[in-house]
């Protein structure tokens, strides 16, 4: 044990020595992705088709609002996986002329038909289904802040979804991952393995249901899909099949436009989705790394990740224990981004030792199947939007007839009691965070990703690499990423991390500071797809994420 | 001797399945499918046996212990998954020992042994490298989606191992090839 404590002090001085010599700031590297440069307006998403149709909006004369929107419907269509009108989101909103931030909460919600007392909320399946909240969500930020009709918004995801898209590899191989769930539903089946084995890289993925779906909401608005013949349609496959969603809670389900979180960072205003998702927790890691200085420590030093995980375990902490719906739970939005109360967890990190133990529920509940695209426009309004199924296609469950893939978002209800439990008609808690970065009252950048438990970390990275280490936004994406957020103490905490991306040193450094090491050889769409647009001089720069199939175009 | 015989047979036998008539084959039924790496195509392998009318039991987890004369031909669905070994608990080294196990048995019940990689290009990365090279040293045959083998990993291997390699297109057109292989 002795030996143990000596060779870690041996090891932090030496990586005290190395941290304090060989300083990496900006990383120069060339990038995978080239970074899209432009001046006028510019669309950041998953996918090259959603981005192009974004920017096809936007060059028409519609504003941020109705290009993410357009974005948002068209990604629907090209990434089923990861999002859908069977699923939900947030977007965060800034009108340069009014100079306002604003968010809406289209977060699924529980029905308000009671589970069972001692319900355990499948993976897939029927009952994990929330009430879906994307096209109310949509829908109001349209007819709030756009300056087009839905019609004409949805009109090119329509197309898409009638006409079919390539199946790229990143889609095929969550397909392929996602078969055995996919074949209990004989619909759904017929949508992504019409052959009866997946759709590959190179066929064509197609859903006229979807499209005739689409088509009907583009004509009758959000309600065709909560009070029409969509929500009949939902509401029957549910009953069929022991689901709780019923056609009152369709009919019922309202998006909420709610104050945004907010915070500074080293000079910076942070905007980012408040409760019941997980805004506050980047803006409270950030309060807390505002103690320290990262450049000294260096960008990729052990003593540097050994800290993120310190940072966001604590932040964590009240993602189970704080958080929950603002309708059912007083979340105290405020003390939870001060940077007093962050100034107060980060006192007992030590730079030299992990923490010795962190009481956590499992830090893998949720899952990475989530979008997000960043829009800005040529007035200067700028949106970040998040959205998803919960796990890659969602319960595994397709309406029939309507092409609509169903979230599984229930399982994200955490215990009995506390602020994340369940309750008939709450929102259930999730990390999603998208971001909106403000520098002397303008904007500077529009972020988001998806990666359930990741999302925190990873945005907390991106932040700190555009902050303290002056990276370019391509360059800050390609960055090598970590994941921890559960302190087990010496020998029992694992840190993930994209190893191979990491000098071999740093590895061996977090080993002898007692971490586990899970490494991954390659840059992962475990730990995210970010897409994000910064602002500077007046020139908008986009970066994609080649962790997935991002695509960025500007004009 | 055994395995130049086999290459022999195999490439008639691929060629006869495409052009639609009746080949040579190798392999005794019934087959036993693993998989090597935990990941999903194994379920997709399922259906090309399934579709192939090839009996087999299906077993991804199947320890050296378990294999027995009842199976004469291994069929090994390779490429890791961190989430498929994570799902089923365990880590990459056990499995990389289950399969150098399995593998070891099936030599001493003189079972065919049958290598499929139908994940191509993202089915690759270290982890999937190791097992890979396993699984083809002790094959008498592979069949590979041809984006999995653009750095020729796969060809070498065969080389290597001299075995028969017969690489596909897409998943979808595994099916006549393996196939192809069964008497």
């Amino acid at each position: 044990m002795k030996g143990l404590k000596r060779c870690i002090s041996i090891a932090l001085v030496a990586l005290f020595l190395a941290a304090s010599l060989g300083i990496t700031f900006a990383q120069k590297a060339p990038t995978v992705i080239p970074e899209v440069v432009s001046s006028q307006g510019m669309v950041a998403s998953a996918h090259p088709l959603a981005s192009q149709i974004g920017l096809g909006i936007l060059k028409a004369g519609g504003n941020a609002v109705d290009a993410v929107v357009a974005t948002a419907f068209a990604n629907s269509v090209v990434e089923p996986n990861a999002n859908g009108i069977g699923g939900e989101g947030y977007i965060v909103i800034y009108l340069k002329g009014e100079n306002k931030a604003t968010s809406i909460d289209y977060r699924s919600r529980a029905s308000f038909n009671k589970a069972a007392p001692d319900e355990r909320w499948p993976a897939a399946g029927h009952r994990s289904v929330a009430v879906p909240g994307t096209v109310a969500g949509l829908a109001l930020a349209l007819e709030k802040y756009g300056t087009m009709s839905l019609a004409q918004v949805i009109a090119p995801a329509i197309k898409l979804a009638e006409e079919g898209f390539v199946v790229s590899e990143t889609l095929a191989g969550v397909i392929a991952d996602n078969f055995k769930r996919a074949m209990p539903n004989a619909y759904l089946m017929s949508i992504i393995a019409p052959s009866g084995l997946p759709l590959e890289a190179g066929e064509i993925y197609k859903n006229p249901d979807l499209a005739k779906t689409l088509r009907l909401i583009a004509q009758e608005g959000s309600d065709a899909f909560y009070k029409g013949e969509i929500a009949k349609a939902i509401a029957a496959d549910m009953k069929a099949n022991k689901g709780l969603i019923d056609e009152n809670d369709l009919a019922t389900y309202k998006a909420i436009e709610r104050e945004p979180a907010s915070g500074t960072y080293r000079g910076y205003d942070i905007v980012s989705a408040p409760a019941p998702v997980g805004g506050f927790l980047l803006i409270q890691s950030l309060n807390m790394l505002e103690n320290y200085n990262l450049k000294f420590l260096g960008f990729d030093s052990a003593m540097k990740l050994h800290l993120f995980s310190e940072v966001l375990a604590r932040a964590f902490d009240d993602y189970y224990d704080v958080l929950g719906d603002p309708d059912f739970v007083d979340v105290p939005m405020k003390a939870l981004t001060s940077q007093g109360y962050a100034n107060a967890k980060a006192a007992s990190i030590k730079l030299d030792a992990m923490t010795l133990k962190y009481e956590k529920v499992n830090p893998n509940s949720e899952h990475w199947s989530t979008t997000h695209m960043s829009v800005v426009d040529k007035a200067g309004n700028v949106v970040a939007l998040t959205q998803t199924l919960s796990s890659f296609f969602g319960a595994a469950v397709a309406v029939p007839g309507t092409g609509i893939i169903l979230n599984n978002e229930m399982g994200n209800f955490n215990g009995k009691k506390g602020s994340s439990a369940y309750l008939p008609g709450k929102r259930m808690n999730t990390t999603i965070a998208p971001t909106l970065i403000m520098k002397d009252g303008q904007s500077f950048a529009t972020l988001g990703t998806p990666g359930a438990m990741r999302i925190i970390p990873t945005l907390t990275q991106i932040v700190t690499n555009l902050i303290d280490y002056g990276m370019g936004i391509q360059e800050a994406i390609e960055a090598p990423r970590m994941y921890c957020t559960y302190l087990q103490g010496p020998g029992k905490t694992t840190i993930e991390l994209e190893g191979a991306l990491f000098p071999k040193k740093t590895l061996d450094d977090l080993t002898l500071l007692g971490y586990k090491v899970k490494s991954y050889d390659k840059r992962d769409l475990y730990f995210g797809g970010v897409q994000g647009i910064i602002i500077k001089e007046g020139k908008l720069y986009g970066g994609a994420d080649p962790r997935r199939d991002g695509a960025v175009f500007g004009y | 001797m055994k395995k130049t015989f086999l290459l022999c047979a195999l490439f008639l036998a691929f060629a006869a399945s495409v052009s639609g008539q009746q080949g040579l084959a190798f392999a005794e039924k019934p087959a036993l499918v693993t998989s090597i790496g935990q990941s999903a195509d194994f379920e997709m392998i399922k259906v090309l046996l399934s579709r192939a009318k090839i009996a087999f039991t299906a077993d991804p987890l199947i320890k050296a212990e378990g294999l027995n004369a009842s199976s004469k031909t291994l069929i090994l669905v390779v490429g890791a998954s961190s989430k498929g070994l994570g799902a089923a608990g365990i880590s990459a080294e056990d499995e990389l020992k289950r399969t150098n196990a399995l593998l070891k048995k099936a030599k001493e019940l003189k079972m065919s042994v049958i290598t499929l990689h139908v994940g191509g290009a993202s089915r690759r990365g270290a982890m999937s490298d190791t097992l890979i090279k396993s699984c083809m040293a002790a094959s008498d045959y592979a069949i590979v989606v041809a984006s999995g083998d653009e750095d020729g990993l796969f060809t070498a291997l065969a080389a290597q191992a001299k075995i028969a390699l017969t690489k596909v297109e897409r998943l979808s057109s595994a099916g006549a090839p393996l196939a192809a292989a069964f008497k």
